[in-house]
């Protein structure tokens, strides 16, 4: 109910930030451009690209439960300006309210896998043959975001599995662009172009009763080198076939138990101001 | 005879098999995470997250991943020791200290004082029985060392045989130090206590500043370099149980690092394993994906 109140009212939302924007715009005329944020204009939006992004969103947000394969790579650029791929590999199964399984693979053949059944979220490495576990109760977006952000483990485009997933899109949304429309994929899709203030983020969307996002190329333009994240979103299955199992961890032999660790961040290597805030 | 080099030949298979297994183990653990043939996977896209921090606060290049672990693995035990140790880290510290004293430049020289040289200590000690009014500067250098009081103590008990009146003088101004000693000490310790809250606090809010900047919360991507500190979440289990004892109230921070800095000898105590470099035990933790190695202390029995 609250959902679809909330869908019904993000298209005059939208709009209407539009207009303010196009006011706030003409109000201040020649607003000092902070850096190379981008700023929003009406000539580039896309209400019908936005449409086609919140449906997506939002078909996934509502979704009891899905499975997809996940072959994604990410480009590391070396010391020397070289642009290295490295590629991974995902299958992930989620269970709303509170059950979430990822198998991962990296082309390195190092493989892992972390489980979360509502109650304890269980991180396993294959070939040290170690795990960890931490009890964090809640639901599926509790547990990534606190995966993600606490325990910083990699959960590529985490906001996707969220339930406010559409919310998460608009807040970082500075430019939406239709691309084409797309027909190498076995369904046609519609190519989106998408701007934040850090991320450039292109999105393939299949067309249909299914909106599911088939591919996804993200740029990091801020970062030394705009590195790539590019992903192939396959195998998508809206029920899928759960186990008993499927989000327990059963410890193989011989298997070790050890601590979990939250890193703490810091400034690196350059010295930490403190006394400048006194 | 047969038997004698068929035994011989498959010992020799076993160590070579050992052997190549360890190096195997060895390059996994180094070569996996920095990259086959030295490339570094460390990248700002790696997260695949929606957003990214900005730059410009990091290091321009992304250092390589072998650069960052040496470097870290140069000071594997820093944690070990605590409170002390990281009064000497640069800045943290001596902020939190100068904020914190009444007079910061007393304080500063007593508590550099203290830790590097004890023995300056009873030579403050012995300045303050002969000449009380020094006491001030003397107590605060004082209250760190037990054996300094100690010491004050058994010269006192020369005086002692002075005359009666005098002894009695005497006492009450012992006793009146041994209280101011206790107080300074207590003071002293709240104030160590108060500055390491502040300062994991600072810490604290400095990651909350970087990791929640404009709900950018899905990419971590840092310099190695930048990795410091971790501590233990949840329950902790295994090796790690009585190093981070105090994990539930104040986390205990370690320093990991992610390969050893040695081939390591691998000791299973428990069910845990152990690694042996030198004089300092490793064991294992797990951080974001990967396994990472933190200061242990001995296994059990060793």
């Amino acid at each position: 109910m609250k959902k679809m109140l909330r869908l019904g009212l993000i298209r005059p939302l939208w709009a209407l930030s539009v207009a303010l924007t196009v006011v706030l715009a003409l109000g201040t005329a020649p607003a000092p451009a902070s850096g190379d944020t981008p700023v929003r204009t009406l000539e580039a939006q896309d209400p019908e690209a936005m449409a086609i992004l919140l449906k997506m969103a939002g078909f996934l947000a509502r979704a009891p439960a899905f499975g997809v394969t996940m072959r994604s790579g990410y480009d590391a650029i070396q010391a020397d300006g070289q642009r290295i791929e490295f590629g991974e590999r995902r299958r992930i199964l989620l269970q709303r309210p509170d059950r979430f399984r990822v198998e991962a693979e990296r082309s390195d053949g190092d493989r892992g896998v972390i489980l979360f059944d509502g109650r304890v979220i269980t991180a396993f490495r294959v070939e040290d043959n170690v795990y960890a576990r931490v009890e964090k109760p809640g639901t599926v977006d509790d547990a990534i975001v606190y995966m993600v952000r606490d325990l910083q483990m990699t959960l590529p485009m985490a906001r996707m599995f969220l339930t406010g997933f559409p919310q998460e899109l608009e807040s970082q949304i500075t430019m939406i662009r239709y691309v084409e429309k797309n027909f190498l994929f076995d369904v046609p899709t519609d190519h989106l172009a998408v701007r934040s203030a850090e991320v450039d983020l292109q999105l393939w969307v299949a067309q249909g009763d299914q909106p599911l996002p088939r591919r996804v190329v993200l740029t990091y333009k801020n970062a030394p080198g705009r590195p790539q994240f590019r992903a192939d979103l396959s195998d998508w299955d809206l029920s899928p076939k759960l186990a008993a199992d499927s989000f327990v961890f059963t410890p193989p032999v011989g298997a070790e138990q050890i601590p979990l660790l939250a890193p703490v961040r810091r400034k690196g290597s350059l010295p930490i101001q403190k006394g400048d805030r006194q | 005879m047969t038997l004698k080099s068929r035994t011989a030949a498959l010992l020799i298979g076993t160590i070579f098999l050992l052997v190549t297994t360890l190096a195997g183990m060895a390059e996994a653990r180094g070569g996996g995470r920095g990259g086959g043939g030295g490339f570094s996977r460390s990248s700002a896209a790696g997260g695949g997250g929606f957003s990214s921090r900005s730059t410009s606060q990091r290091s321009a290049q992304p250092s390589t991943r072998q650069a960052g672990s040496t470097q870290r693995s140069a000071q594997p035990s820093t944690r070990q020791a605590g409170s002390t140790q990281r009064s000497a880290q640069p800045s943290t510290r001596q902020a939190g200290s100068t904020q914190r004293s009444v007079q910061p430049s007393t304080q500063q020289a007593g508590s550099t004082q203290r830790s590097a040289q004890p023995s300056t200590q009873q030579a403050g000690s012995t300045q303050r029985s002969a000449q009380p009014s020094t006491q001030q500067t003397g107590s605060t250098q004082r209250s760190a060392q037990q054996a300094g009081r100690q010491e004050s103590a058994s010269q006192r008990q020369g005086q002692r045989q002075d005359t009666a009146g005098e002894r009695q003088g005497q006492r009450e101004a012992y006793d009146q130090e041994s209280r101011e000693d206790w107080q300074d000490h207590q003071n002293q310790q709240r104030e160590d206590w108060q500055d390491h809250q502040e300062d994991s606090r600072e810490d604290r809010q400095d990651f909350y500043e970087d990791e929640y900047h404009g709900g950018d919360w899905d990419n971590h991507w840092h310099d190695d370099d930048d990795v410091a500190e971790a501590f233990v979440v949840g329950a902790a289990v295994g090796v790690a149980a009585g190093a981070v004892a105090t994990a539930a109230s104040q986390p205990t921070y370690l320093t990991p690092v992610t390969t050893l800095p040695c081939a390591g000898m691998a000791v299973v105590v428990n069910g845990a394993t152990y690694y042996q470099c030198g004089a300092t035990w490793y064991s294992r933790g797990y951080q974001g994906n990967s396994v990472v190695y933190i200061v242990s202390g001995p296994p059990p029995g060793f």
